[in-house]
């Protein structure tokens, strides 16, 4: 849920990434963390365990002042995989405005991703939310390892689900900006329909996105995020 | 649902952040270091650290009179509380701040993911490149004294800007650390105290559900037995008679019968087992229908369940000379499962191929070990569109096939078998008898135990039916 303090002329977003345990949630918030503008967003604050395992979740902080002066203020959480943790992915998935759900391709991955999902509806409708009213942006994490998901199939949960599905390889930080530029995209369409930021606040979908991306180095990456960023 | 306010959305203010007496001792010590004061406030402007070094005279000499008192204190207002950064693009930066005495500060914002913290004011200091009183002091007071000024003034630390910049770049790394770390610390304190409690009061709340429904249960559980008792006790009883009584006709015991009163009494007899079986089937279906199926949850040992099933269904095949052939794997596993339903799955098929299948016909029962897809998704109860799409994982499964020779199925009629009392043609009742419940109550049990069946036929040629049993409990 977005907090939006009208007297501090300030936007408050959360986006989570929500998934099952070592699918790659943290990986995506490193590489966001590295490509974009140190500038705009702050230190990634991991609490994990001695085996690099997420504890309670990373939260990287992105902001920037809208041309209206606004501040905005995006705050972008993993939940812990592991399926001892629900809890916790609960209190992390509370008020969320957007969720990335990264999946793990491996075949053998396919009930984890099963179990995460159902989980997460669940988690969702514990904190109020409807699966069908928040964004919700699909990662298909892993692409270049063996014994994975075909792109047919992939393509196939493409056309038949609601939700936008991305490849990736987020260690190599292929699809990791894809995902967060069409999640940004869909929470912004999304709140701006209940809170009608563009008049109430002279924030435009197209200036959001450019804040965030601004300074990022997208052509020599060889990422096209579309028309808005051009 | 989460009601109490998280940590995640609270906002800390800095004494709430940092231990305030170690933060004192940090400034303090870059006071001794760099000999300039420091002073910090926090979001609201209480002050947090007051470090001074080298102006108290200088200052308390201004303070004396009344003209520099109040310059003095607007600046010390200005310098508590004025926004020098609201008209920063980005990234706050130190603001350099000219006292009317020629003294000058740095004013360092502290912030926080973007958040405005506090401030940190360092100074005075002499600006190396402009080291005198201003000359604007006499002017305001005449009764200041120029060599008094110089004299107090001495004692100030003289640095040039570019050395300042670096000293508070330096505070700021520091500070951002301090701040950084103890956030850090704070989340992870506050999220272990909030996820062990909702832990606790889903624990709670579940212990609750699981007593209200163990409560209602117990009293449908009374209920749906004294119902069953009831029903099956009157209508078996007079069917018994029914049964009874044509025997004892047939027996002779009412004296001896033409042919064709015995072919009359035969029929009225074997109809009147056929009406018990078909109540017995009713009597299983309900109790499954009303959900009270209860599977008795036991280690099943997979061969000795076959071999029941096998040897209850050998004499109905020898009768119409079928070959009854048995192919099973020779590790299959020990499944968690109800071992009389499993084999109740069993003789249904089994009996129903031997119903189709013409005489000289085989029937082949088929146990292998599976790791694959289900055919048909399981349900689950809050299936959404991702909730489907991700539904393609593969599972370990026994799979159980039981092909025959008979008459097979249509196509279009292959998910229909398995609907209560439906047969796929209705002449068919007349020629193969039964109930058209068997296939169904082979579906219920199949369900309960959260497996998949199904049916392939070439029609004329016979009909397979399988069915997939998880190794594990989904």
């Amino acid at each position: 849920m977005v907090q939006l303090n009208l007297s501090q002329r300030e936007i408050i977003l959360k986006l989570v990434y929500y998934g099952p345990a070592l699918s790659g949630k943290t990986t995506n918030l490193q590489v966001i963390y590295q490509m974009l503008d140190p500038k705009s967003r702050g230190r990634l604050m991991t609490l994990d365990t001695a085996d690099d395992r997420t504890l309670f979740f990373d939260l990287l902080p992105i902001f920037f002042k809208t041309n209206a002066g606004f501040k905005v203020k995006l705050k972008l959480y993993t939940v812990p995989g592991q399926v001892m943790h629900n809890s916790t992915r609960r209190i992390v998935l509370a008020g969320a405005d957007g969720v990335v759900f990264v999946a793990d391709s491996q075949l053998r991955e396919a009930k984890a991703n099963n179990d995460a999902w159902k989980g997460m509806v669940e988690n969702l409708k514990q904190n109020g939310l409807d699966v069908e009213d928040i964004p919700i942006v699909i990662q298909f994490n892993k692409r270049d390892l063996p014994d994975i998901r075909s792109d047919e199939e992939i393509e196939k949960i493409r056309q038949t689900g609601r939700e936008p599905v991305f490849k990736a390889v987020a260690v190599e930080g292929k699809g990791v900006l894809e995902t967060l530029y069409a999640v940004l995209k869909a929470s912004f369409q999304a709140l701006n329909t209940k809170h009608d930021f563009e008049r109430k606040f002279g924030l435009q979908e197209r200036d959001f996105l450019r804040a965030i991306f601004k300074n990022v180095d997208l052509k020599t990456r060889g990422i096209n995020l579309g028309e808005d960023l051009a | 649902m989460v009601t109490q306010e998280s940590v995640l959305q609270k906002r800390f203010s800095l004494s709430e952040l940092v231990d305030t007496e170690s933060f004192k001792e940090v400034f303090q010590s870059f006071a001794e270091l760099y000999r300039v004061g420091v002073k910090v406030f926090d979001g609201q402007g209480t002050k947090l650290v007051d470090v001074r070094v080298g102006n108290a005279d200088f200052c308390g000499y201004l303070f004396q009179f009344g003209p520099t008192q109040q310059r003095c204190t607007a600046l010390v207002q200005q310098l508590k509380s004025k926004d020098w950064w609201s008209e920063q693009e980005g990234p706050e930066m130190p603001c350099t701040v000219n006292c009317f005495s020629g003294l000058r500060y740095v004013v360092l914002p502290l912030v926080h993911e973007g958040e405005f913290m506090g401030r940190v004011i360092f100074g005075p200091f002499v600006p190396q490149a402009n080291p005198e009183p201003s000359p604007l002091l006499r002017q305001l007071e005449p009764k200041l004294e120029a060599a008094r000024l110089e004299q107090l003034m001495a004692p100030v630390r003289k640095a040039p800007d570019d050395v300042i910049q670096k000293v508070v770049e330096q505070m700021r790394k520091v500070v951002d650390v301090i701040l950084f770390t103890s956030y850090r610390a704070m989340m992870v304190s506050q999220m272990h105290i909030e996820s062990v409690t909702t832990a606790y009061q889903d624990l709670v709340e579940k212990n609750r559900r699981v007593e209200e429904a163990n409560e209602r249960l117990k009293e449908m559980d009374k209920l749906k037995s004294s119902f069953l008792a009831t029903v099956s006790h009157e209508l078996r009883t007079p069917l018994t008679s029914v049964i009874g009584y044509s025997e004892m006709l047939l027996e002779g015991m009412a004296g001896e019968m033409t042919s064709e009163q015995k072919e009359y009494v035969t029929t009225i007899m074997e109809k009147g087992e056929s009406l018990l079986k078909l109540i017995t089937s009713i009597l299983d279906l309900s109790r499954i229908e009303s959900g009270n199926l209860k599977l008795n949850l036991v280690d099943v040992d997979l061969y000795e369940v076959i071999k029941a099933a096998h040897t209850s269904v050998v004499p109905q095949a020898q009768k119409k000379k079928l070959t009854l052939k048995l192919d099973l794997d020779p590790g299959l596993p020990r499944i968690v499962g109800d071992g009389d339903k499993i084999r109740q799955i069993l003789i249904n098929l089994l009996g129903n191929s031997v119903k189709f299948t013409p005489e000289g016909g085989t029937i082949t029962l088929r146990v292998k070990n599976f790791f694959g897809r289900r055919k048909s998704p399981l349900k689950t109860q809050d299936a959404t569109g991702g909730a489907e799409l991700f539904a393609i994982a593969e599972e370990s499964f026994v799979r159980v096939e039981v092909e025959d020779t008979g008459i097979g199925i249509p196509a279009d009629k292959l998910t229909k078998v398995f609907e209560s009392f439906y047969q796929v043609d209705s002449s068919s009742t007349r020629e193969h008898g039964g109930t058209g419940l068997g296939l169904s109550i082979v579906k219920s049990f199949v369900d309960a135990h959260k497996g998949d069946v199904w049916v392939e036929s070439t029609l004329g040629k016979g009909a397979t039916f399988v069915v997939l049993l998880p190794v594990e409990r989904p």
